[in-house]
């Protein structure tokens, strides 16, 4: 191996955790977003909080770039290694270190696997919140660089509500706890800073999460209607009067045909224009009131089924055709483009017809599943990569679909993160001031940018901010 | 401080200016929102400014529909609790003194609040937020919607920073819907340990508020209490709100739990609960520690904060020092929430030496027993003890305290911002001197 940098890293890991060679790499060249590609100058394979320091101190010292990875399921290419960086797979840390059902914290190392916690805490009545929709693949140290969110985050609230205290490695090599679980706030909540910045600001190693006490009940509504329009009428009425579900998802037609013609296959009408999936859970009284409510207010809107899950089997099974639509979607195209914006839940039916009239003018296959509890918009595009004028298409109608949530109050991105993907989209959101102040707390921990390079932020902002800087105050790039 | 240094803008752009003129003069500027945040407060520089926002008062957008609102920072907790009204909605911030507290500096100081007791932390509640940087620049952060990962979660560092990083101008926040109605539950307990087991099984299914009182506090926040209550050691208190029905089946669970545990147990009505919602509202003002309000001085409120798991341990601890230092509290209260917090409550401040002892007696306390002492609130004469004693000091085991400088320098390069909040955080340290304390409060 000629990379001097290889042999220093093979010298502090040992040779079998240092992958170089071209096939070894290939699994680490994009994320979840496949349309980005770059492969990492090597990947190392830390098992332990010191080995990342140990490493991230070699790297400094060598002035090189790095990236955390945990399963690379990220959407956004936050995972991806931009300017030949060194790529930290963090899956082998995986131990649950403690758990603690009186306290109901658990502390783990990153690598733990998003659904691996719940499971393990299931036996003292307890259970992990965030649930993304890649949960049995997932880290949780990945759950934390995008703050990642879910369909039960709508009652539970994204990671960052959930995880307590972070034990990090900055960029220099240096070792900080930020937050604590319960001693109460000292200083700035470094830990709420670092939690959904992407891994650009270092790489936690442990987390304390929060662990919540399984419900006492759990009810699962499907309430199907003629059109999306309507579906999103009934979901901006339920929030308006106040029902208080853990989960609000729709699927639209071309989802519902997706799933049903998948093993995902759940049982949804496929007759249907849209299918709302409601979940109530807490004491078996206070849901079986929601119930009621949440019914009434589907008929109102006039839905042309409405059914309860009878028992767990089927309320898996209608969470199936949910939690399976990304993948029952890679059947209608070779490629799919997800994106991840979010507008008031008011805005719901306008924006959503919006999105379909941009997907027409474009003439891209629009399907759209979606968070609409918490206005979390996932309209997902089907193309073919291979046709260069098909994924210019694509791009445009992407840009229309941020500037249309955009207009009406919305967002970029409400849990898969900033990344690679929508960084050139920041403008649209934030004054060249506000960039320059997200910059400005960047290099105050990692003033060589060393940490997931053009990650986040688009490259302008910061180079604006430097030339703006006297000379002296300017970091090395 | 001379009226020339008291400076009371009116919109958020006036706010940027006036920290423009104020960098452009090296002068240091403390934001200051209704003054009722009575913790000690660091001296501050004889020269500083004082910020008044109370001017920027305005709802900017109220979206019930989506339950979010947007409103300046200088907007009051009264004033925003009564726009909300309107349509059944609230907040889940909460200030001893509605009238005066403003979001921005609730938000500031992030003071312990009931809502965040019961898991409804205050920084959770923050959307978005609009702030004027040391250099007149303003910026925003987050959004307005409830769901948002687009760029650095600014708004996180911000709650709690105490004005040091920037001046918080515009803030939108979640709004939920009130629940219609609300029943509590009080239980007598022979012992701490008891009060603690019952504290463990109230906590499911999550109730809106629950906190233990001593026998003394118990009688000073309710006043006389019915037979089955009347001799308790502690007296431990949850509620529960939602429909008619489902709180009623909240509290007769809650009975059946107390009475398996061999406590007495029963639901409050009328004056009796009246007073408990009003203990829940403003536990410092039924407690008799009297607030700026009431008596111009706050009283002395400690607390020890750290795992439900510990608490008859730190609870312990807490004895110990009362009892080493001679200091002699007028109530103890115990909740439970995010953790548990003991808290040590003087309606009659101890003297300068005994809480010097007292001091001391915590500062010897290892606190790797995962507590950590606040001060929640202290009259001015105790202030001098504080300061000398280091003893609100961010240090180790306090984690990342450098990065904490970079980010502070960040922001604000040359410690102008509501310099001595954290004096270990302060760049080149400003030559400070003691002001009185009306002046010095945030």
């Amino acid at each position: 191996m000629s990379d001097p940098l290889v042999r220093a890293l093979q010298e502090l890991l040992g040779p079998q955790r240092v992958l170089a060679t071209r096939g070894e790499l290939l699994v680490y060249e994009c994320d979840g977003l496949t349309q980005f590609k770059s492969a990492p100058r090597c990947a190392v394979l830390p098992h332990s909080t010191e080995d990342v320091q140990a490493i991230l101190h070699l790297l400094h010292r060598e002035r090189t770039p790095f990236v955390a990875r945990g399963a690379g399921t990220g959407l956004s290419g936050g995972a991806i290694a931009q300017r030949d960086a060194v790529l930290i797979e963090l899956s082998r840390m995986k131990q649950i270190l403690e758990i603690d059902p009186v306290d109901r914290i658990a502390r783990v190392e990153v690598g733990v696997v998003n659904a691996e916690l719940s499971k393990a805490v299931k036996p003292y009545g307890l259970f992990y919140a965030p649930d993304p929709s890649s949960q049995t693949a997932c880290t949780l140290g990945g759950n934390a660089a995008e703050n990642s969110g879910g369909p039960h985050c709508l009652k539970y609230g994204n990671t960052t509500r959930h995880m307590l205290a972070l034990e990090v490695v900055l960029p220099d090599g240096t070792r900080e706890t930020l937050g604590d679980p319960f001693a109460g706030s000292a200083g700035y909540d470094l830990r709420g800073l670092f939690i959904g910045s992407e891994g650009t600001l270092g790489i936690a190693t442990e987390i304390t999460v929060r662990l919540c006490p399984q419900p006492e009940s759990v009810v699962t509504l499907l309430a199907a209607f003629e059109t999306l329009d309507a579906a999103c009428r009934a979901v901006s009425d339920l929030i308006a009067r106040g029902v208080q579900a853990s989960a609000i998802e729709i699927l639209d037609q071309r989802t519902i045909d997706a799933v049903e013609s998948s093993v995902f296959r759940a049982g949804y009408p496929r007759n249907a224009g849209a299918v709302l999936l409601v979940e109530l859970d807490g004491p078996a009284i206070e849901t079986a009131e929601d119930a009621e409510r949440v019914e009434a207010i589907a008929r109102a809107n006039h839905a042309i089924l409405l059914q309860r899950a009878a028992d767990e089997e089927q309320r898996m099974k209608l969470w199936k055709g949910r939690k399976g639509a990304f993948g029952a979607m890679g059947r209608v195209a070779p490629d799919l483009y997800v994106q991840d914006a979010v507008v008031p839940r008011t805005r719901l039916p306008e924006v959503v017809r919006g999105i379909g009239e941009i997907c027409d003018k474009y003439r891209l296959r629009l399907a759209n599943v979606f968070h609409a509890g918490e206005g979390n918009l996932h309209p997902n595009i089907a193309y073919d990569g291979t046709r260069a004028e098909e994924v210019e298409r694509v791009h445009e109608a992407g840009r229309e679909i941020f500037e249309l949530c955009i207009s009406v109050g919305g967002s970029l991105s409400g849990e898969h993160g900033i990344g690679l993907e929508k960084r050139e989209f920041m403008h649209l959101l934030y004054s060249p001031e506000d960039l320059a102040t997200f910059c400005r707390v960047r290099e105050a921990f990692d003033p060589l940018r060393l940490a997931n390079p053009e990650k986040v932020l688009p490259v302008h902002a910061c180079l604006e901010l430097r030339s703006a800087l006297p000379s002296g105050e300017r970091g090395t790039r | 401080m001379s009226p020339a240094n008291r400076l009371a803008p009116q919109s958020a752009e006036e706010v940027a200016a006036l920290l423009r003129d104020a960098a452009a003069q090296q002068l240091p500027i403390v934001a200051r929102g209704g003054g009722t945040h009575c913790a000690a407060q660091p001296a501050v520089h004889a020269r500083a400014a004082t910020l008044e926002l109370r001017g920027l008062s305005k709802v900017l957008a109220y979206d019930p529909g989506d339950l979010t609102i947007a409103v300046e920072a200088g907007c009051t907790l009264a004033e925003l609790e009564h726009v909300l009204a309107e349509n059944e909605h609230e907040l889940a911030l909460d200030a001893e003194d509605p009238e005066r507290a403003t979001i921005g500096g609730l938000l500031a100081a992030d003071f312990p609040t009931r809502a965040g007791a019961v898991g409804r932390a205050l920084r959770d509640q923050v959307l978005g937020t609009r702030v004027a940087q040391v250099d007149g620049t303003l910026t925003r952060s987050g959004g307005r919607v409830v769901k948002n990962v687009t760029g650095y979660d600014l708004e996180k560092l911000f709650v709690g920073s105490r004005g040091t990083l920037a001046v918080l101008v515009e803030v939108a926040l979640r709004v939920h819907p009130r629940p219609p109605a609300r029943a509590i539950v009080a239980a007598a307990c022979a012992s701490f340990e008891e009060a603690h087991a019952l504290v463990l099984r109230w906590r499911d299914p999550q109730p809106a508020q629950l906190d233990a009182l001593d026998g003394e506090a118990a009688r000073r926040a309710l006043g006389d209490l019915p037979a089955p209550l009347a001799d308790a050691r502690w007296l431990v208190l949850a509620s529960w709100r939602g429909t008619e029905r489902v709180v009623a089946a909240h509290a007769e669970r809650a009975l059946s739990a107390a009475s398996a545990l061999g406590g007495r147990a029963q639901r409050l009505e009328g004056e009796l609960a009246h007073r408990a919602h009003a203990f829940d509202r403003a536990p410092r003002r039924a407690l008799g520690v009297a607030d700026a309000r009431d008596a111009g001085e706050p009283g002395l409120v400690l607390a020890l904060a750290g795992r439900p798991s510990q608490a008859p341990k730190v609870e312990q601890i807490l004895a110990h020092a009362l009892e080493r230092s001679g200091c002699t509290t007028s109530a103890r209260r115990y909740a439970d929430g995010a953790g548990a917090r003991l808290r040590a409550c003087f309606a009659t401040a101890p003297s300068r030496e005994r809480f010097a002892a007292l001091l001391d007696a915590l500062a010897s306390v290892p606190l790797t027993t995962a507590a950590r002492v606040h001060l929640e609130s202290a009259p001015s004469a105790l202030h001098e003890e504080l300061r000398a004693k280091h003893f609100l000091a961010l240090r180790p085991p306090c984690g990342g305290l450098a990065a904490m400088r970079r980010v502070r320098a960040a922001f604000d390069p040359h410690g102008l911002l509501s310099p001595g909040a954290w004096p270990e955080l302060d760049g080149a340290e400003p030559e400070r001197e003691a002001s009185s304390p009306s002046e010095t409060r945030a």
